[in-house]
This record gives C-alpha cells, sequence and structure tokens, in this order.
C-alpha cells in the first residue's frame, strides 16, 4: 500500500492459504505418484514426473480460474482471491518444471538446439491431429511466466492497473492454449473416454461459472433506475443502504460506490487502486471505506489512503434530498475533500 | 524455418542480455528514483522483480532517463 | 444489502467463524477429491511394457561387428536363449546412432568389419530385441581379437510386401523411454531418427507377435531425412522385405510411405 516494498507481506491468513495450497498440491503430486508405482510399475521416473506436474498445474489452473466467479457469486469465497497470485506462482513453478523435463526428455541431446527442436521436429502446422503440441505449450508457459513475472505490487504500480490487468487477462489465453495442447497432445495417445471426460468437464465448470457470474452482474445492473436533475442522477432511497455499507452504480460511464455512515453519505470511484476491485461491495471500518477485495481503505470524503498510504479515489458531489440519495457523476481530482451529505437536513 | 527460430531465439538472448544490465545499473541507483517504495528493499525483493525487469526492461529504461532529464 | 455476509479484511489475524465454517466445509471435499482425480488418471491410463535400459550399469559385450546394413553386433550366447546367436543393434549416445563413433574407433585402430570384438556399453531390451548404446562412444572400444575377420553372410531373398504400421525409433521404444511410440513420443522420435539411429517399422497384426522391419532405400542407403515427417504417425509403406544380420529390413523408396486415413 505504498509503503516500501517487502518480498511477501506476510500475515497469518497468508500462512494458511499457502500451507493448504501446497498441502493439496503435494498431496495429488504423492498420490498420482503412489498410483502410479503400485498400477504401473513399469514408468519410468521421467515420465512419471512430466505426468505428475501436468496434472497438479493443470487442476490448479482450474481452481484459479473459478475463484473469480465464484467471488462475484458469493462474497464468502473472497478469502481465495485475497491470496490468489501465490496459486498463480505456484502453477507457473509446477508448469515449468512439466516444460523443462518435457523439453529435455524430448528435445535435448540430439542434433538440434532444443529450443529450436519444439518448433521444428515436428512441423505438422497444416494438420489439427498432428498438430505441434508442444509449441501450444511453449506459448503457454511464456504467458505463465510473464504473469508470474509481474504478481508483484511493484508491477501493479509500475506497469500501471489498467496493462498490468490485461497482461493477466492473458490466463484466459493461456488456458485455451493449454486446452488444446492437452487435446492434441496427451489425447492422441491416451484413449480413455476419462480422460476426454475430465477435459471437457473442466472446461464445462469455468466457462459455466464465468457465464453464471456475469449474468448476475448484469441483473445487478440492471436493477438500477437513474433519473436525472440538474447535472445528478437519483440513486434511491437512503434507507435502502445499510449501516457502513456502499452500492456501486454505474452512471454515464463512470463506476461509483456510495456509503452511508454516521447519519452522512459520500460518494468514490467504485474501482479500487490495488487491484481494481469492487470498493462499493466494501464495508466501512474504522471510519474507512474498505476494499473487499484485499482490506485497501480509503476516507469517505476525500477519498484519500489514510496517512503513511498515499492511493485517492476520484470523488463525487453527492446531496441526500426528503431521503432520496442523488450524486452527480462528473469525478472531481482524485483526493478532492467533498463535503458528505447529511441524511437529516 | 529451423535458421528463422534460431534467430529469433538469439535476438531473445540479446533480448535479456540487455536487461540484465538494465537490471544492474537499476539495482545500483536508478530504482529508487523511478519508484520511491523500492528503497530499502533487500535482495529477496530485488530477485524477484528481476525476471519481470528481464522483460520489461526498455519502460525503466525510459523512465530512468525521463528522470535524468528532469534533475538536469 | 441483502444477506449479512461477514466482511473479510486478509491482514488481520483472524477470520469470521462463520466464513471459516463456509470455507472449510467446501475445501475439505477437494482434499478429498484429489486423490481420487489421481487415481481416476492412472486407472484409465494405457499401460506401459515391461521393457528395459540397463541405465548406469555399462557391460561388455563381445561378437562380431557388421556395419551394414546397419552396425551390429552379432553376439554367441548372450540374451534371452544361450546359445543363440543374436544381433545387438548399435547405438550412439543421447538421440545418435552409433555410426559416428564406430568411424572414429575405426580411424584409431584400422576397420574393424567381420572382426571379434568387445565394445562398452548399455543393454537395452524388449519384446525380443536387443540394442547397446555405446554410452562411452569412442571409448567403447575395450579389445580386438586377432582372429581373422568374417564375411557377410550371404544376403537372403528379397519379397514385395506392403504394410501398415508405426515409424518408431528403436532406441527408445526397445526400452530407453515409456511411452515411445504415437504423438507425444513424435519430437523424441524425429530428434533420435535425424540423429542417425536407425528407423524401425512397426508392424502390429491382430492376435500376432509385432514384427519390427529396419527401413533403408532401395539401394540401402539410409532414408532417416526423407522420412522424418512420417515418424509416430499410422502409414503404408510398400518396399522389398528381407532379413540380414538378425534384423528384417524392408528396402523402400521414402515417396512409397502414405498416411493411413483413420
Amino acid at each position: 500500500m505504498s509503503v516500501n516494498y517487502t518480498t511477501v507481506l506476510w500475515n497469518t491468513q497468508k500462512k494458511w492459504y499457502d500451507l493448504l495450497l501446497w498441502g493439496g498440491i503435494l498431496l495429488l503430486l504423492f498420490s498420482f505418484a503412489i498410483f502410479q508405482i503400485i498400477f504401473h510399475p513399469d514408468i519410468t521416473i521421467e515420465t512419471l514426473i512430466i505426468r505428475a506436474t501436468a496434472v497438479a498445474a493443470f487442476t490448479l489452473l482450474h481452481f484459479i480460474l473459478l475463484i473469480g466467479p465464484l467471488c462475484r457469486l458469493d462474497s464468502r469465497f473472497l478469502p481465495l482471491l485475497y491470496n490468489r497470485r501465490h496459486l498463480g506462482v505456484s502453477m507457473f513453478l509446477l508448469a515449468l518444471v512439466h516444460g523443462v523435463f518435457s523439453i529435455i526428455q524430448f528435445h535435448a541431446l540430439g542434433d538440434t538446439f532444443p529450443l529450436v527442436s519444439i518448433f521444428t521436429s515436428n512441423q505438422n502446422y497444416q494438420s489439427i491431429s498432428e498438430f505441434p503440441f508442444q509449441t501450444l505449450g511453449f506459448f503457454a508457459l511464456l504467458i505463465l511466466f510473464l504473469m508470474a513475472a509481474t504478481s508483484h505490487d511493484f508491477w501493479l504500480k509500475n506497469l500501471g492497473p489498467k496493462a498490468w490487468k490485461n497482461l493477466h487477462m492473458g490466463v484466459y489465453f493461456a488456458y485455451a492454449l493449454i486446452i488444446v495442447h492437452v487435446a492434441t497432445g496427451a489425447l492422441q495417445y491416451e484413449s480413455h473416454p476419462a480422460y476426454w471426460a475430465l477435459l471437457v468437464l473442466g472446461f464445462a465448470l469455468v466457462a459455466g461459472m464465468h457465464l453464471w457470474a456475469a449474468w448476475r452482474e448484469r441483473q445487478k445492473l440492471a436493477a438500477q433506475n437513474v433519473l436525472e436533475q440538474a447535472g445528478f442522477y437519483e440513486v434511491g432511497p437512503v434507507a435502502d443502504l445499510s449501516e457502513n455499507c456502499g452500492k456501486p452504480l454505474f452512471i454515464n460511464g463512470e463506476n461509483i460506490a456510495v456509503f452511508k455512515y454516521e447519519g452522512k453519505v459520500s460518494a468514490v470511484n467504485n474501482v479500487c487502486k490495488h487491484q481494481m476491485g469492487p470498493i462499493g461491495e466494501g464495508k466501512i471500518i474504522d471510519g474507512c471505506i474498505t476494499c473487499p477485495w484485499h482490506g485497501y481503505q480509503y476516507l469517505p470524503e476525500n477519498g484519500q489512503s489514510p496517512p503513511p498510504f498515499n492511493e485517492k479515489l476520484t470523488t463525487y458531489e453527492v446531496k441526500v434530498l426528503e431521503g432520496i440519495i442523488w450524486v452527480n457523476p462528473h469525478p472531481k481530482a482524485a483526493g478532492t475533500y467533498i463535503a458528505p451529505a447529511k441524511i437529516n437536513g | 524455418m529451423e535458421a528463422t527460430i534460431s534467430i529469433l531465439l538469439l535476438l531473445l538472448l540479446v533480448y535479456l542480455i540487455l536487461g540484465a544490465m538494465v537490471a544492474l545499473l537499476l539495482y545500483s541507483r536508478g530504482l529508487q528514483q523511478i519508484d520511491e517504495a523500492t528503497a530499502d528493499t533487500g535482495w529477496g525483493f530485488k530477485l524477484l522483480i528481476l525476471p519481470g525487469l528481464l522483460c520489461f526492461w526498455p519502460l525503466f529504461l525510459m523512465r530512468l532517463f525521463k528522470q535524468s532529464a528532469k534533475t538536469k | 444489502m441483502k444477506k449479512e455476509n461477514p466482511f473479510y479484511i486478509g491482514w488481520q489475524n483472524e477470520m469470521a467463524p462463520s466464513q471459516r465454517k463456509f470455507l472449510k466445509r467446501r475445501i475439505i471435499p477437494i482434499f478429498i477429491l484429489l486423490p481420487l482425480l489421481a487415481l481416476l488418471l492412472v486407472m484409465a491410463q494405457r499401460p506401459f511394457n515391461g521393457f528395459s535400459f540397463d541405465f548406469g550399469n555399462v557391460k561388455t559385450f563381445t561378437g562380431i561387428y557388421h556395419s551394414t546394413p546397419v552396425p551390429v553386433l552379432e553376439v554367441l550366447g548372450e540374451g534371452e536363449r544361450p546359445g543363440a546367436t543374436e544381433f545387438l543393434l548399435l547405438v550412439g549416445y543421447g538421440k545418435f546412432g552409433a555410426e559416428g563413433i564406430m568411424e572414429g574407433i575405426e580411424e584409431k585402430e584400422g576397420k574393424l568389419e567381420g572382426k571379434k570384438i568387445t565394445l562398452r556399453g548399455t543393454q537395452i531390451q524388449g519384446d525380443g530385441k536387443t540394442l547397446i548404446e555405446l554410452t562411452e562412444q569412442e571409448n567403447s572400444l575395450a579389445k580386438v581379437f586377432t582372429a581373422p575377420a568374417v564375411q557377410n553372410p550371404q544376403k537372403m531373398a528379397r519379397t514385395e510386401v506392403t504394410y501398415s504400421g508405426e515409424i518408431l525409433d528403436p532406441k527408445c521404444y526397445f526400452g530407453v523411454m515409456k511411452p515411445a511410440e504415437g504423438k507425444i513420443h513424435k519430437s523424441c522420435a524425429i530428434r533420435c531418427i535425424s540423429g542417425g539411429i536407425p528407423p524401425v517399422f512397426r508392424v502390429q497384426k491382430e492376435n500376432a507377435p509385432a514384427e519390427y522391419f529396419v527401413l533403408l532405400g532401395p539401394d540401402g542407403e539410409k532414408i532417416n531425412r526423407e522420412i522424418l515427417q512420417h515418424v509416430a504417425e499410422p502409414v503404408q509403406i510398400k518396399g522389398m522385405r528381407t532379413q540380414e544380420n538378425g534384423w528384417n529390413i524392408i528396402y523402400t523408396n521414402p515417396q512409397a510411405i502414405s498416411l493411413l486415413e483413420e
């Protein structure tokens, strides 16, 4: 939060999170290995490592992709989102082991430089079933690397939240590449229908949850009726807002969060300066608007983070007339003080 | 095709080597000028941001030049 | 706000008990599902064969060296049937054939064709075939016997055949890698064959043991480069079938190799 950076801002929650994360990863890796040794004792160690890390990375990617929609649908899942970057970096590390082992196993010690061989060994780029699946895996790994390399808040600040977010939306492209990598690779050898069934099920789950969450968000936004008067738009009865709670609105292209607290109403920009979380879904705690994603805080009357932090949100003029909240969507410069509207008088 | 891929990989290597040089420059003096919050950070942090610096070094080099131009 | 969900702040030490309960109920089943997923994947997996690669165990093999049509060591009394002659195919270290190594050795020791020699190498064995990896490369020659060189046996008759099957690299296939066939091994097979390992064509008929044929051009020339893009795909090959130095051969024109439509 703009105090000097640390490598990782450890706290109790993050420690639990990582414990469970790596507990799950190791559980999957070891149970996979043990079952292989029991049922397929002829397996070689390289094949075991390549397959175990592939399964673990791909499974973890599905969890990562489900967190976003789950949190939109039910805010009780938010603790999973809090430390999601550790999931992402862990997934990249597993994918890296898989990629490096595969490159060494299948391309090294030959007559061609391994990184060149990835692209040139199989050149059937015009076929579907014979498509060089390893090329797809390579590019997916590259995207995951760029995301892991920029997962620290330093990058959020220095690339800017918009560019950073766009880069990290690349996870969907990586996911698509990996699905085709699996379909044109492993699933051209493994003929049991269970493999195809799992691949399709995983994709259906991710796609389905995203569509469901998007549909619910649209319903929420559609439920807003706004009337305009002298530049101010009607938000709704102040009684509809719970104490210390916010309400997100979208007016004239402005994403606004309105908060009710201590007999007053204020309005700030709905997009958190940290990772673009929905401020309006947050709460006021100890006098500060608190973002529901990572707990970043802002003072409601001027959109500024309390010292020593220095993030600032744009603020908006707000009025309460006969129990109805009105907001002027024209933003004031970030950090501008706007006298809160009093609820009574 | 092999020739094309080899050339591209060579260019990538050159890009990363330049990135390493810029990273060293930033670590020795420039990083704080670009982002004050990097003051008093340890080697753990510097190592953590190194892969990203190797990729996005042109951005930081540009900012470093802009900062030097400003202070002159 | 509709239902009062607890408000989570990650940087605080504790989360609300109701939130913890909510998450516990959803995370614990995941820990049960993970090993079940692993079990399903393993059970549904194609089995591996029992072929072997004696990695890390370099031993000696004594026999008569033949360089054509592919480099082999004619060994008496080794392998599965003591007393019978076996022809061990020689392959190089990594993804390379043995020719370069043997030529390098012959530059120092003189021609070895038909001579009884002892080679050091690592055994690869599967489906009745044995190969030797010349792990120590040009240091693989342990001894040359003084007995005179033996002539190559008479060539057998050739018959025209058309077979369907898969082109593999014998080094990986007979024990070094598992699996060493099909799409997922294709790049490696291409690398091995490109590096000079003789391509071997596996013909698998129903209810019959597989037959393996070394592929060579019509005049016995290597066609490794020409067949590269057909490796690890179901293909049909037309050529002249024979047997030399213990290995089945198909002499074929690379143009006569066609992809099998599924």
